[in-house]
């Protein structure tokens, strides 16, 4: 029983961490919580949907369509609402709020258009089980799994060892030292928001699969959120952990104390991890200029 | 008729809990995910109350009031403690109240998700308007007391806000205290005027929506987030048909609201400052009098008596009053300052001159405690700071000035310097919020002190102004003015010239000694401009690399071969830069 | 937008037509969800409520008078159904059609009451609808045409016990929603009794999409049956995930199921379950309903909330009618004492103790993926149970 609620955590956590990679790579750059991320997460699945739906029934157009569908979604939704507050270099509590409003506003946006009902994603993979010591572990969970981690590795090699990476955590560092040194600062933000907004695109379509797929279906992104925290906002092998980490916490809460107070017990984990660790497991520490 | 009033009652029922965000997060400028679970602890207090002891209404909605206060400290003592960044807190806070609606699921009391119908329907509309006007009235005092003006330093900038001697632990604490006590109220009103209640009406969504609320009515205002609440409950209303539309419209009017009119529906202001705008529109605002008897007399109460007018000559013969002991900070792999040891003999006026990126800011920053030094000793008297707040070294006579001007850019000159000498108002929180006769005695003496202080500066004119509106110079006068508002023994100042001409400079030296003498300080300085340096300092500290280069009168300084050849000429030509 | 539109214009006749003919004319209330997740049956049953409306007023109204319908939507939200009880009392209706959630029902009841205007739930099923929780009496105005929840609970125990031969069940529920605690708790109790047992009962809460953690235990468990007293999304979502994770039992569920999407949800995860419905598709009571309705509206009712509404109008129309009044406590008093009543479903004869209906079956139906059909399975009748 063990292992097979750590094979469970483990495959929560996979997903979790696929929805906070793209928060917490914004969050690495703009230093602000995107909580429109979720929306993006739930268009994403729409959009995928829709490929499945009426142009082919298969996964990798829907991945492929879908990860650049969200993405340029996600750099409209920068232009549309943040890049005038980071220009005026309005303080983050106001990049929250108008993100906020984002989500509020495009969940309700595709209630009105599209309607409340569910929507379900074909089987592509058959309900086939492989068994692990007993264990059992779907295809599905598996090849996403795979997939996450692959995903987030590849955005890590793609950080450290390209030049717009590194350019991207040259801003990371300082942000007008690099408008300084004549990097474009608007492409490179761009360029941040199209990866954040092809991982929630990605994320959608693994939801959709594994879930269903509605209008509030981004809501599941606060778990996200707190696993971006877990992990230390603003680092990708932070939310990857702290996804993992809450997985696995939650399963095991659910299996051996109670699935009842489960979110108890997440909540109480992420604020006492927040008084020891103030900047999570792998955050750096973001103290004010003064 | 009847169905208006009920939505009326509803709106004012809302009000009550949008007062309680606004009190937080247009206030005090913390972004709270989590204050429809206040709502609900007041609501499932004051029912259970009524419900199953039936208990009297009042009393309950009390009750519920100091249960979801209570309930706040829980999450804030800790959160706020550890001074948890902005985003941190939100998702703590989201958390939190995610996890109280998962015990009000399961609790027996509570009726579980099911929730408690038949809770009887005490709550009139009389009652609804007369705790709305309470509530309205006790904000208003609270906000306008010491711990309001604290709450609005902390949102213009918690660094200055500090340094001009706010607890950012109490004052935020209290400020979340009072907006969970608020939401409380709400809820009972709530939970007795639809006699159910479920845990399904205390979800992230209310408490995006009272976030919303706040936002789109102006933060900053009591009157703007009441409208924004009654505009958006009375519009969808009185549109009933257009509900799909309506959570659209939300998250729309929260968007362009914070993106093009950040300052929401009333900004900064009131209702009533605006009619009264309006309706007279030649009549300015009544300039500020003040009779204070002996206005000399007064301002030396503001300063410490120990101070005792020494001349610049007869130092080293006392103990120094600040003494920096093998002080040594890192950051990451860079040694900002390095075991570098100094001693401030009182009354001096002393400064610490070296290249850009020494180190001198940051030996400010260690002093005032904005950051903790790796190794080393900092005492004042004789004592160490080490193990205070910076709060509290406020509190023990030191104030500073900022290099980048930090005032509280949208209170008015007045206020700016009124906040810090609020801090030490002899009153308490509870009278504040009753405003009792004691308050405005109280208040009325500070305003009096803040005007002294303004004429004492020269801004004497500007005190309605907005700080942001005045002309830089004045902001670096106005941020001085702020920082002899608490009171100090020991002044520090970062760059005061910075970006002045030569004759500003000259004006701005005669001015330093000036206060130098009027409040008998001491005084260290940094600075760039080498000839106000040499002008008014009796001794001078060279910095490079963090550690310490030269020390000496300002004969010494000048002749000395190692500050000449690695500051002097290098600092000359940058300055031509 | 054109939805919106027609709404709008809905809207604007109903109140020009209610001004204009307030005395040739009486109103009846109608509180429905028509946004948010219930809306698929909310429009549903107000189209099956207009669609009778139009035949009883060719057949002349009730006492004289033509009918109109008061539609307000309360989105399935507790606030708003208050706030829309006092504007049908407001526009003076003579009786309330609706809510259909038990929680909305609840939270509505209390003002229809003081108002003393009759209430008739559509398939609110919990019991303290009818039944005042705090003082245990029943509640003068409030009625219900379908089954309650213990009822509902016990045929759903009794079925897999007697039918399924199962020996053990585990039970997953939304500790956030009401209805899913209560029929937890009447499926444990009913089941205990029947001499099962239940070897898990495990909650998820409301939103939450992963169930797994708590399947996973259940699947050391090994039960026979898995009872899930959710909502088709729910549903569909739990049986992929315990087939995901290789478990056989026979999935069972609860009225809430009984939505047309539920295959499409839950795919061949879904395929062999059972639920408990109030009305079925196939039921041959209805059958002249569902032609009529598929002939004026291109498309099948979603059951069974049009039908309820229909047996719940019509209650209200023979009880004015017994009462030869619209005043609200004297058809109140005949509503309490209606026997045999015929209505879309069948009969409908009220317990005057609970104002609960004494004769109202449940279906059992089973979930058939390859045709894409919820097949009749069997009827329990309330004396089947007692």
């Amino acid at each position: 029983m063990l292992l097979q609620t750590l094979i469970t955590g483990l495959s929560i956590g996979g997903i979790y961490a696929l929805m906070a990679v793209g928060y917490s790579l914004v969050f690495s750059v703009l230093n602000f919580s995107n909580f429109a991320h979720g929306a993006v997460i739930m268009l994403g699945a729409y959009i995928g949907l829709g490929v499945v739906r009426f142009l082919a029934p298969a996964l990798l157009p829907a991945v492929a369509i879908a990860m650049i569908g969200a993405g340029v979604l996600a750099v409209l939704n920068e232009r549309l609402a943040y890049s005038l507050l980071r220009r005026r270099k309005a303080p983050s509590l106001y990049l929250m709020i108008s993100a906020m409003g984002c989500a509020v506003l495009l969940e309700n946006l595709v209630y009105a258009t599209i309607g409340s009902r569910f929507y379900a994603y074909p089987e592509f993979f058959a309900t086939s089980v492989v068994t692990l010591a007993g264990s059992t572990v779907s295809l599905l969970d598996l090849f996403a799994f795979i997939f996450s981690i692959g995903a987030i590795g590849g955005l890590h090699l793609f950080l450290t060892r390209t030049k717009t990476g590194i350019a991207i955590r040259a801003g990371v560092a300082d942000m007008t030292m690099c408008s300084l040194m004549g990097v474009n600062l608007d492409r490179l933000i761009a360029v941040v928001f199209f990866l954040a907004g092809a991982f929630a695109g990605v994320a959608g379509i693994f939801l959709g699969i594994k879930y269903l797929v509605y209008p509030t279906m981004g809501w599941i992104t606060n778990k996200a959120y707190i696993a971006a925290v877990i992990g230390g906002l603003g680092s990708l092998p932070g939310a990857l952990i702290g996804g993992l980490i809450l997985g696995i916490v939650e399963t095991l809460v659910s299996t051996y104390i109670s699935s009842v107070y489960r979110d108890l017990f997440s909540f109480g984990l992420l604020i006492a991890l927040l008084l020891y660790l103030p900047n999570g497991l792998l955050g750096r520490e973001t103290g004010e200029k003064v | 008729m009847n169905y208006i009033l009920s939505i009326v009652t509803l709106a004012c029922i809302n009000m009550v809990a949008v007062l309680g965000v606004a009190v937080f997060t247009g206030f005090t400028g913390l972004f709270s995910l989590g204050h429809a679970a206040f709502v609900g602890i007041g609501a499932y207090t004051s029912a259970i109350l009524t419900y199953y002891y039936d208990a009297p209404f009042a009393p309950s909605l009390v009750a519920g009031m100091i249960v979801a206060a209570c309930v706040s400290l829980i999450i804030g003592i800790p959160t706020l403690k550890a001074k948890l960044r902005s985003d941190y807190f939100a998702i703590a806070i989201l958390g939190f109240g995610e996890g109280l609606r998962v015990l009000l699921e399961n609790l027996e009391i509570t009726n579980g998700a099911r929730g408690l119908p038949g809770i009887e329907p005490h709550t009139t509309l009389p009652a609804v308007l007369l705790a709305l006007a309470l509530s309205i009235w006790g904000v208003r005092n609270f906000l306008t007391s010491r711990w309001g003006s604290a709450c609005i330093a902390i949102r213009e900038d918690p660094v200055a806000a500090e340094m001009a001697g706010v607890n950012l632990f109490r004052t935020r604490l209290l400020s979340l205290l009072v907006s969970a006590a608020l939401c409380g109220l709400s809820g009972g009103l709530l939970a007795h005027y639809l006699s159910f209640i479920q845990p399904v009406m205390f979800t992230l969504v209310q408490s995006t929506m009272l976030l919303a609320t706040v936002i789109a009515g102006g933060m900053g205002s009591i009157s703007g987030p009441l409208l924004a609440s009654f505009i958006f409950i009375a519009l969808p209303e009185a549109l009933r048909v257009a509900q799909i539309w309506r959570l659209v419209a939300y998250g729309l009017v929260l968007v362009t609201i914070v993106v093009y009119r950040p300052q929401g529906l009333m900004g900064y202001t009131e209702l009533p400052a605006v009619l009264r705008k309006v309706f007279a529109p030649g009549k300015s605002s009544a300039p500020f009098s003040t009779t204070p008897s002996s206005p000399r007399e007064r301002s030396t109460e503001a300063v410490p008596k120990t101070a005792a007018t020494p001349s610049p000559s007869c130092e080293g013969e006392k103990p120094p009053l600040l003494r920096l002991e093998h002080l040594t900070k890192n950051f990451g792999g860079i040694r900002a300052v390095d075991d570098l040891s100094l001693s401030v003999p009182e009354g001096a006026v002393y400064g610490i001159i070296g290249p850009n990126g020494a180190g001198k800011t940051t030996v400010f920053n260690l002093i005032t405690r904005v950051y903790r030094p790796d190794e080393g000793v900092i005492l004042f008297r004789e004592r160490s700071l080490l193990g205070l707040a910076p709060d509290a070294i406020v509190h023990e006579g030191i104030a500073r000035t900022f290099q980048n001007i930090r005032l509280f850019n949208r209170q008015s000159c007045l206020e700016n310097v009124l906040t810090p000498l609020r801090q030490r108002a002899p009153y308490g929180v509870a009278s504040a919020i009753l405003h009792l006769p004691s308050v405005g005695r109280a208040e009325r003496e500070l305003k009096a002190r803040a005007m002294e202080l303004l004429t004492e500066m020269e801004l004497a004119a500007y005190a309605d102004a907005p700080a942001a509106t005045l002309p830089y110079g004045l902001q670096r006068k106005l941020e001085i003015a702020r920082a002899l508002a608490m009171g100090p023994s020991l002044l520090l100042l970062d760059e005061p010239a910075a970006g002045m001409n030569p004759e500003e400079t000259r004006a701005l030296s005669a001015h330093i000694q000036e206060i130098h003498r009027r409040f008998s300080l001491t005084i260290l300085v940094i600075e760039h401009h080498m000839d106000l340096i040499m002008r008014i300092c009796s001794r001078i500290a060279v910095i490079n690399f963090g550690a310490l280069l030269a020390e000496g009168t300002p004969e010494e300084i000048r002749k000395d071969e190692r500050v000449l050849e690695a500051y002097l000429g290098k600092g000359k030509s940058d300055h031509a830069a | 937008m054109r939805k919106f539109a027609v709404i709008l214009a809905c809207a604007v006749l109903c109140l020009f037509v209610g001004t204009a003919l307030a005395e040739e004319v009486v109103k009846i209330g109608h509180t429905v969800s028509l946004t948010g997740g219930a809306s698929m049956w909310g429009q549903s049953e107000k189209r099956a409520l207009e669609m009778l409306i139009e035949k009883l007023n060719a057949e002349g109204g009730v006492l004289g008078k033509k009918i109109v319908l008061v539609s307000y939507d309360n989105r399935n939200d507790a606030v708003e159904a208050v706030n829309v009880a006092r504007r049908l009392v407001e526009d003076g209706v003579v009786a309330v059609i609706g809510p259909a959630q038990s929680g909305n029902a609840i939270a509505s009841a209390p003002i229809l009451e003081k108002a003393q205007v009759p209430m008739v739930v559509t398939t609110a099923t919990n019991p303290y609808v009818t039944l005042d929780k705090k003082t245990e009496k029943i509640r003068p105005f409030a009625f219900r045409p379908c089954f309650i929840d213990p009822f509902q609970g016990t045929v759903a125990a009794r079925f897999a016990f007697r039918d399924l031969k199962a020996k053990t069940a585990s039970i997953l529920y939304d500790v956030g929603s009401d209805y899913g605690q209560w029929l937890a708790k009447y499926f444990e109790e009913a089941f205990v009794k029947e001499g099962g047992q239940v070897v898990a009962k495990e909650a998820f809460r409301t939103d939450e999409l992963d169930y797994r953690a708590q399947l996973g235990k259940m699947k050391e468990l090994n039960p026979d049956v898995i009872f899930i007293p959710t909502s088709q999304k729910e549903a569909a979502m739990a049986a992929k995930q315990a087939r995901d994770l290789g478990i056989k039992a026979v999935l069972l569920g609860t009225d809430n199921w009984g939505s047309p999407d539920l295959i499409e949800l839950g795919g061949s995860a879904i395929d062999g379950g059972f639920f408990v419905n109030l009305t079925d598709l196939a039921d041959p009571d209805i059958q002249d309903f569902v032609a009529e309705y598929r002939q004026k509206f291109g498309e099948d009712p979603v059951l069974p909330n049009p039908v309820m509404a229909q047996d719940a109008l019509l209650l209200i129309v023979d009880s004015i009618k017994r009462a030869n009044s619209f005043e609200g406590p004297k058809v109140a008093e005949a509503m309490a004492n209606t026997v045999g009543l015929k209505v879309t479903s069948g009969t409908l004869t009220i317990d005057p103790t609970t104002h609960d209906p004494l004769d109202k079956p449940a279906v059992i139906q089973k979930v058939d993926v390859t045709n894409n059909a919820f097949p009749f399975h069997m009827k329990f009748y309330p004396q089947d149970v007692k």
